[in-house]
């Protein structure tokens, strides 16, 4: 685990379970997890199916709450916050990239971008000229003000990451963002994310099953039965600027 | 809020099919409203019109104090003397709201032809006064004439007015000679000469075979009077009645001036009984439209909750709160409101513009011949639809939407 000694994790995971169902078919998802991620990181999660992985990244991004033990972010208890305060941190503090993409289909590529700005009424004409700008940094100009149903996968998901990153977050948790890309987009999306997280310094926890895109990290957490069997820095990360 | 309205109208767009047919069904229910709504608006300003207009009663009438509760059994010691008449008529031309103030006696007695006679009961009017309220009436009502045959005139006494059942009943028709008779104030006999000029049209059916017209001087000669029952009351704008009535209430009690004043609706009962059937068939109406209305909001955002369960996930992960979530679909329920109301005010518009052309006619309860149906447009009820509709239309999407605002996360984002 790299971490400065100075410097309190962003993300702090404390004898954290979380488990599902009641009585007999109660199943833990998470067992006793104790996880600590720094600020810049460039983390993936790993594991086979049902390892817990997304259980993982869903208590990491706020919203899921551990059935015991403690989670905090960026110094905060979530589970100790009321839903709206829940709601206001996942907004500013939290960038999202899902699976299926999660876009929302009556709004184009821009008005996605911006929609984190939008939910907390601040929404700019200078706001849209950085959306605009992130677009065309992600190679999505010319699709600003198209539907997500008329772009392809790849491009709906570089959206996903523009709209994860407009906020400007600290943390981006994304779900196995590149499941449903082929192979070459999926390392398009994982270079990209690198490279915001080199340029920019958001910390980065995707999860992902892909073994190829281990290769493109900095830490590896291995997760079998709802526990961290594995968790191996395998470079020093770094804060500094890399081109993608 | 303007991203619900944004996210509401483009969502409407995408389920346009849905979407219109719950506006569909809104557009017909507020019609229905007002269709009613404007038909009821018609009835009640018929039924004021008529008996205000068109039977020459006025906005308000004044009696000596008593008349209405006493005066049934014993009506001559009730009447107003010349000099009570002539102050209140005095009071009342002073005030420019006041179009007339005119002196009625009503008076019952026998009427004749010669051979045989039956009982009649007669409203004296000052005939000149009347026709000066009937002008007044608004629409047809201001063209109708209850009667055919002559105008009574003050210049003529002997000339009266006889309904169709009476005249059949003595064998009168226009232009037929007749006997009066009647007791006067001082308990004598007395007759008077009499020529039909006019054929009656009788407000009820139970009157048909008794009621005439006299002019007032006619009816004061038969009762050996200068006095009369009543003074009507006309005003130029019908809103000033209240007021008007409680300032010359005031006045002529400080004139010293035993009197009551009645609004008309006081005097016609049938008016009230009519108008509270019509409220009653409005409100029953308005129920069901309101149920229609509120269920398919529910199915609709219901519908539109379950298809949408991954983006409102997805609007909660970034950060969404859940008041929004349920702002998010009552603000789409009010559109849909907005738009089902302003094609139904279209539909409204239409019908109205139908009626209108075409013409139709019908015999109301209230007159006795045929007369325009006509649907007026109320304004206010637009307006009152629109926003009870809108209103009902956000309440009925928060039973949905809070189940949505309340949904977890994880769940509504694995939701397929």
């Amino acid at each position: 685990m790299m971490m400065s000694d100075k410097q309190p994790p962003l993300v702090w995971f404390r004898d954290v379970t979380r488990s599902y169902g009641k009585g007999d078919v109660e199943v833990a998802a998470l067992k006793n997890v104790d996880l600590a991620i720094a600020s810049g990181e460039f983390v993936s999660v790993w594991g086979p199916s049902g390892s817990g992985k997304s259980t993982l990244c869903n208590l990491i991004g706020g919203i899921d709450l551990p059935t015991s033990g403690a989670v905090q972010i960026n110094g905060e208890e979530l589970a100790k916050l009321p839903d709206a305060q829940q709601s206001s941190h996942r907004n500013r503090s939290v960038g999202f990239i899902f699976q299926n993409f999660n876009l929302i289909g009556v709004l184009t590529a821009l008005e996605n971008v911006l929609l984190p700005l939008t939910l907390r009424g601040a929404e700019t004409s200078r706001a849209r000229q950085e959306a605009l700008t992130l677009l065309d940094e992600l190679g999505l100009a010319a699709e600003a003000n198209r539907l997500p149903d008329k772009l392809s996968g790849g491009q709906q998901q570089r959206v996903a990451i523009a709209r994860a990153l407009m906020t400007k977050p600290p943390l981006v948790v994304a779900d196995e963002p590149t499941a449903n890309l082929d192979s070459e987009n999926a390392e398009k999306i994982v270079t990209l994310m690198r490279h915001f997280n080199r340029s920019v310094g958001t910390t980065f926890v995707f999860s992902t099953h892909d073994d190829r895109l281990l290769d493109k990290v900095d830490r590896r957490i291995h997760l079998r039965d709802g526990q961290i069997t594995d968790d191996v820095t395998v470079a020093p990360f770094s804060n500094s600027s890399e081109a993608p | 809020m303007k991203m619900w309205i944004k996210l509401g109208f483009r969502n409407l767009w995408k389920n346009r099919r849905r979407s219109l047919f719950t506006i569909a069904a809104i557009s017909f229910g507020f019609a229905a409203v007002n269709l009613l709504g404007g038909f009821t608006h018609y009835v009640f300003r018929g039924l004021e019109d008529s008996y205000v207009y068109a039977y020459g009663n006025g906005h308000m009438s004044i009696f000596k104090q008593g008349y209405l509760k006493e005066g049934a059994l014993d009506p001559t010691s009730y009447l107003l003397d010349a000099s009570t008449l002539r102050t209140i008529i005095k009071r009342c031309d002073e005030d420019a709201r006041i179009v007339v103030a005119t002196p009625q006696l009503n008076i019952n007695g026998l009427v004749s032809n010669g051979n045989s006679s039956s009982i009649m009961i007669a409203e004296g009017r000052v005939p000149e006064d009347a026709q000066l309220i009937r002008s007044h009436g608004h629409g047809f009502i201001g063209k109708l004439k209850m009667f055919r045959g002559a105008e009574l005139s003050s210049g003529d006494e002997g000339g009266v007015g006889m309904t169709t059942g009476l005249g059949e009943k003595l064998g009168l028709g226009l232009d037929s000679n007749a006997i009066v008779m009647a007791a006067t104030v001082d308990g004598f006999m007395n007759a008077l000469d009499a020529n039909v000029v006019q054929v009656l049209d009788a407000p009820m059916d139970i009157l048909d075979d008794m009621l005439m017209a006299v002019p007032l001087s006619f009816a004061q000669d038969l009762y050996e009077t200068q006095s009369a029952d009543r003074i009507n009351v006309l005003l130029s704008d019908p809103d000033d009645k209240d007021r008007v009535m409680a300032e010359l209430a005031r006045d002529l009690q400080q004139a010293g001036l035993s009197v009551e004043i009645h609004p008309w609706d006081e005097l016609r009962p049938s008016y009230l009984r009519i108008k509270n059937m019509f409220d009653v068939i409005f409100s029953f109406v308005f129920a069901i439209v309101l149920i229609i209305v509120f269920l398919s909001i529910v199915n609709t955002v219901g519908m539109a909750v379950l298809e949408r369960t991954r983006e409102i996930g997805t609007l909660r992960s970034l950060g969404c709160k859940r008041h929004d979530v349920i702002a998010m679909f009552a603000t789409e329920a009010g559109l849909l409101a907005l738009f089902g109301s302003i094609l139904g005010a279209m539909v409204t518009f239409a019908c109205w513009a139908y009626v209108t052309w075409s013409q139709p006619t019908w015999t109301p309860p209230n007159i006795p011949k045929e007369v325009p149906l006509e649907i007026h447009l109320v304004p206010w009820l637009f307006v009152a639809s629109l926003c009870c509709l809108m209103i009902l239309a956000s309440t009925a999407a928060l039973v949905p939407a809070r189940r949505a605002a309340r949904m977890n996360i994880i769940d509504a984002l694995g939701h397929t």
